[in-house]
């Protein structure tokens, strides 16, 4: 019998075992065992494999006499790992009035890693031959397991940001409402829709970043490879006219349940789109697991 | 597009091309509006450690286009190229990425907050999809860390 084959009837026997079954949370289980949930999703392990195939390729471009990306460093970043969070920061929702004034509206900017920008084709030939030594090195077909796990995430969040995207301004209404009797007001709420968390549509002055906005630009002559610096964590601080809006939110989100109807919609939403795609994710994890056993015998984790 | 056209637009190109690098000999290049994510050195093309992208979902012609090497809010930025800056804002505008950053994979958001991966590519310029075509917000090196809001 084929693995394949095999995989599949173990998956039936075990969906037709657990049909029908009714979590805790509410959401439907499956032969993963497990709630629907994005936790489906193995993100962590694909900023794993991220991180050891760009750790294999900074060293490989070392070798061939390039260490820029060996010196600009690797690093295990959480990034597809939180590509499906759903918690009330995703909906601009505060834990209380203190919070709401402290944070803003605004975001911290992220720290990045050094730019590496190469205008040198010697450079860009000895990238892609590493790029593909160290796909190889974790395996047969990896690249292509990892182009359809990637575009499988995406799928996931796509289809979840739809519902978001018509479910957000439809619950903005009666929070809208209470916002103009508190003396907040939208010029134009169908443009204020597409970007429902620019308070600059209610006239507000948004704060800023503490300290220096990143200005390094590479001169790009050819024949070079130019190492950036890193762009450094800096905090937001929202400014007073935007803490005293965002205070008015918090209390709005409280009396029009605008944070608990999201949250508890993009729940549901979770288990109907994982639904949708578990086939897909019961061919996918076990290919993903192997591939990130490998990593981490090459290069360990982060 | 009929051949006149086409003859016009390959006139058009020639001529900036060499208005371009008339200017480029002469280091007179400046380019407005918030320069730090312009194309940098006249060229067109996306470079290795750059992330990219372009107005209109087309292959061929590189009029609109914009050069990044760090993230950003697209807010505030406009579309360079061949006609330099006059594209209109690339916020809400862009049809293809092209992800080239070498340390890290890049994360583009839309105003709502939904991210999409874009891992590294060797093939050029790729059409975004039907969510993000005319809904791009910003986009983060490394983790899907959105500016939200402002």
């Amino acid at each position: 019998m084929s693995p394949r084959r095999s995989l599949a009837i173990t998956l039936a026997t075990i969906a037709i075992a657990t049909s029908g079954c009714q979590s805790s949370s509410g959401a439907d289980s499956t032969f993963f065992g497990k709630d629907l949930t994005f936790d489906l999703y193995l993100g962590d392990k694909l900023d794993l494999i991220d991180y050891a195939t760009r750790t294999l390729t900074a060293e490989c471009m070392s070798q061939h006499g390039f260490p820029q990306l060996k010196e600009a460093g690797t690093k295990q970043y959480k990034g597809f790992a939180q590509l499906l969070v759903i918690d009330r920061a995703r909906f601009r929702g505060f834990g209380s009035e203190q919070e709401a004034r402290r944070r803003g509206f605004g975001s911290d900017q992220a720290e990045e890693p050094p730019p590496v920008v190469s205008s040198d084709p010697n450079f860009d030939a000895a990238l892609a031959e590493c790029d593909k030594a160290s796909d190889n090195a974790l395996g047969e077909d990896t690249r292509a397991t990892l182009d359809a796990y990637t575009d499988l995430g995406n799928q996931l969040s796509g289809s979840f940001g739809a519902w978001v995207r018509q479910e957000v301004p439809r619950q903005m209404g009666p929070m809208l409402d209470c916002l103009e009797q508190k003396g907040y007001h939208v010029d134009n709420r169908e443009r204020y829709l597409r970007e429902p968390y620019n308070i600059r549509h209610f006239n507000i002055t948004p704060g800023r970043l503490a300290g220096e906005p990143y200005s390094w630009k590479p001169a790009k002559k050819p024949g070079t490879v130019e190492v950036g610096p890193a762009k450094p964590h800096l905090r937001y601080v929202p400014s007073s006219q935007e803490a005293d809006f965002a205070a008015a939110w918090f209390q709005c989100d409280q009396s029009t349940h605008r944070l608990d109807n999201l949250l508890n919609g993009a729940h549901q939403t979770e288990s109907e789109v994982v639904a949708k795609f578990e086939d897909k994710l019961a061919e996918l994890n076990p290919k993903i697991e192997a591939i990130a056993r490998k990593a981490t015998g090459l290069v360990g984790n982060a | 597009m009929n051949r006149r056209c086409a003859s016009r637009r390959i006139a058009t190109f020639v001529a900036r091309t060499v208005a371009i690098g008339a200017l480029a000999a002469a280091g007179t290049i400046t380019y407005a509006g918030p320069a730090l994510a312009d194309i940098g050195d006249g060229s067109l093309s996306c470079n290795v450690g750059e992330i990219c992208f372009k107005k209109h979902n087309d292959g061929n012609y590189l009029d609109y286009i914009k050069h990044f090497w760090y993230g950003a809010d697209h807010g505030g930025y406009s579309w360079g190229g061949l006609d330099g800056a006059s594209g209109g804002p690339v916020q809400f505008e862009a049809s293809m990425q092209w992800n080239r950053d070498t340390e890290c994979t890049v994360y583009m958001s839309d105003a709502f907050g939904t991210t999409l991966s874009l891992t590294r590519q060797s093939q050029g310029y790729k059409y975004v999809g039907l969510l993000w075509n005319d809904a791009n917000f910003s986009h983060q090196r490394c983790s899907p860390n959105a500016p939200w809001g402002t």
